[in-house]
């Protein structure tokens, strides 16, 4: 691929910074002329980790990996604990960490990439949410990822608050990239540092989750502190509630609230709101369709995924994906009001619930777990605990937790445990 | 529970969220400005205080949406949160 030439020719002759990150204004010459990593090593068609974040030494190197043709895996430091389960479920050759290359010694091969390599395109996976417990590796064509960044589109300042390893956080950098744009990768995604960045850096839009606006509310920052530049306000990866969206809306009347929706296997969907004070939204975009089954919204996508790498095909034989999301229809527009499955999202993170009682039911003692996630006006659900004990034995509800602390990302950890009889129909026997 | 219990009660939760030894001041910021709790804490202390709400014979509502759309701010300083505890114990 010859991103990097494509992308130049674009910016050639324009001025404004392409990347704000640390205080530093960056155009897209001097990322260009950032010292990469040393790359000699990395082949086409390997599968690479680059675990990093939106800072220049890692973009640079992520535009020469995709002119490599290589199968990119972006990972972040957040998810350290998951690193050697994603590496075996990507077959990842190579990792890249600090500017230090290290490949890994493997002779595991999978079909869907050695059909990339053979037809030399790049890919791109990235993991989400597995209906079995662990997350699921998602293979894209790149080539067919980045096509949709071809139509010219307007750009605005954008404020980078999705991580490095979200689907969300790289359409922002290609959309900033592509369309002569400014990003600003903030250092911390606290209430107030988010709001001063916006003013100091006149941000027009902002990509949030609900759980963070309804921590905006709770502030009382707002609207005091939100600058008369931001205009638009997207959320998204988690469930909107009504009370807070209308609050928002009456506290700033001139800023517009746009609802996002995605799904890694889907590639991007277009989305576009009823109204800025609607949780009704309108699912589309070139070759996207849409259709309700059973009161579950179903998507067909032509920039879909080309497959897992560690589970069966979740597409049926005509290609239409079961988002599981439950969803009221109003004219075309839809509102998601619940899931199907037992997935937990914690302020738009995503697990799921058998993720938390694996672990409990590790712990000495504990004969049955049941995890839910329970809902909360701050971050959507929190994980609770049903614990049922062997005979005789009691339990010690701090040491359980510190226990699941030490084997859980944070918002995965219990913050409430029962100790009662667990319902036959949720057990979880220990192996 | 007068206010001054309440105070009390809230300022040993946030402790215990923090699990760390700290100096709490009533006026101190819970959410904004330099806060003590992020989103995931702030779960934590309002589920303990539902926990000691039991306790004392009532029940601390934070999550029904007429009570987030009427207090919200409660969740601002250690003062409020108090006072919002020591109003629905309604003693």
């Amino acid at each position: 691929m010859n991103l990097i030439e494509k992308i130049s020719k674009r910016w050639q002759g324009v001025s404004c910074p392409f990347l704000i990150y640390k205080e530093s204004e960056l155009c897209f010459d001097d990322i260009k002329k950032q010292e990469s990593t040393d790359l000699s090593e990395v082949r086409s068609g390997d599968v690479v980790a680059l675990i990093g974040d939106f800072d220049p030494k890692t973009i640079v190197t992520l535009l020469h990996l995709i002119d490599k043709d290589v199968i990119l895996v972006p990972l972040t430091e957040e998810t350290r604990s998951q690193h050697d389960y994603f590496f075996e479920s990507a077959f990842v050759d190579v990792v890249i960490e600090g500017g230090v290359v290290t490949r890994r010694k493997h002779q595991r091969q999978h079909a869907l990439i050695q059909k990339l390599r053979f037809e030399k395109r790049a890919g791109l996976i990235l993991f989400s949410t597995g209906t079995t417990g662990r997350p699921k590796a998602i293979l894209h064509d790149l080539t067919l990822f980045l096509q949709r960044f071809e139509t010219p589109r307007p750009t605005l300042r954008t404020l980078n608050f999705l991580l490095f390893d979200h689907i969300g956080g790289l359409n922002t950098l290609l959309h900033t990239l592509f369309n002569k744009g400014t990003i600003i990768a903030p250092d911390s995604r606290a209430v107030e540092d988010i709001l001063n960045i916006c003013q100091k850096y006149q941000v027009e839009v902002l990509p949030t989750t609900p759980t963070f606006l309804r921590m905006m509310l709770i502030s009382g920052l707002i609207p005091d502190k939100l600058p008369k530049s931001l205009r638009i306000i997207t959320y998204g990866t988690e469930r909107m509630d009504q009370p807070t969206l209308d609050e928002l809306c009456r506290l700033l009347p001139d800023t517009d609230f746009r609802q996002t929706f995605g799904m890694s296997e889907l590639g991007i969907v277009r989305v576009k709101s009823e109204a800025r004070d609607s949780l009704y939204m309108q699912i589309g975009g070139e070759g996207v369709e849409t259709r309700v089954i059973d009161g579950v919204l179903e998507i067909r996508s032509q920039t879909r995924m080309l497959g897992y790498l560690n589970a069966d095909s979740p597409f049926d034989e005509d290609g239409w994906y079961n988002t599981k999301d439950i969803v009221n229809e109003k004219n075309g527009f839809y509102q998601v009001t619940g899931r199907t499955t037992e997935v937990i999202n914690v302020g738009g993170l995503k697990f799921m619930a058998s993720e938390v009682e694996h672990v409990a039911l590790m712990f000495d003692g504990v004969e049955l777990a049941k995890a839910i996630g329970k809902e909360n006006p701050i971050t959507g659900q929190h994980v609770e605990l049903k614990i049922q004990m062997e005979k005789g034995k009691d339990l010690n509800k701090r040491d359980l937790i510190f226990y699941c602390k030490n084997r859980l990302q944070s918002h995965m950890v219990p913050r409430k445990i029962d100790v009662d009889p667990v319902a036959v129909n949720h057990r979880f026997k220990k192996g | 529970m007068n206010i001054e219990q309440a105070k009390e009660i809230v300022r040993q939760v946030i402790l215990e969220a923090l699990e760390e030894k700290k100096d709490i001041a009533d006026d101190d910021q819970l959410v904004g400005g330099a806060a003590l709790l992020d989103s995931m804490k702030l779960v934590e202390v309002c589920l303990a205080l539902e926990d000691i709400s039991n306790e004392h014979g009532f029940e601390f509502d934070w999550t029904s949406d007429a009570t987030m759309s009427k207090s919200r701010s409660m969740f601002r300083t250690v003062i409020s949160l108090a006072e919002e505890f020591a109003k629905q114990s309604g003693e």
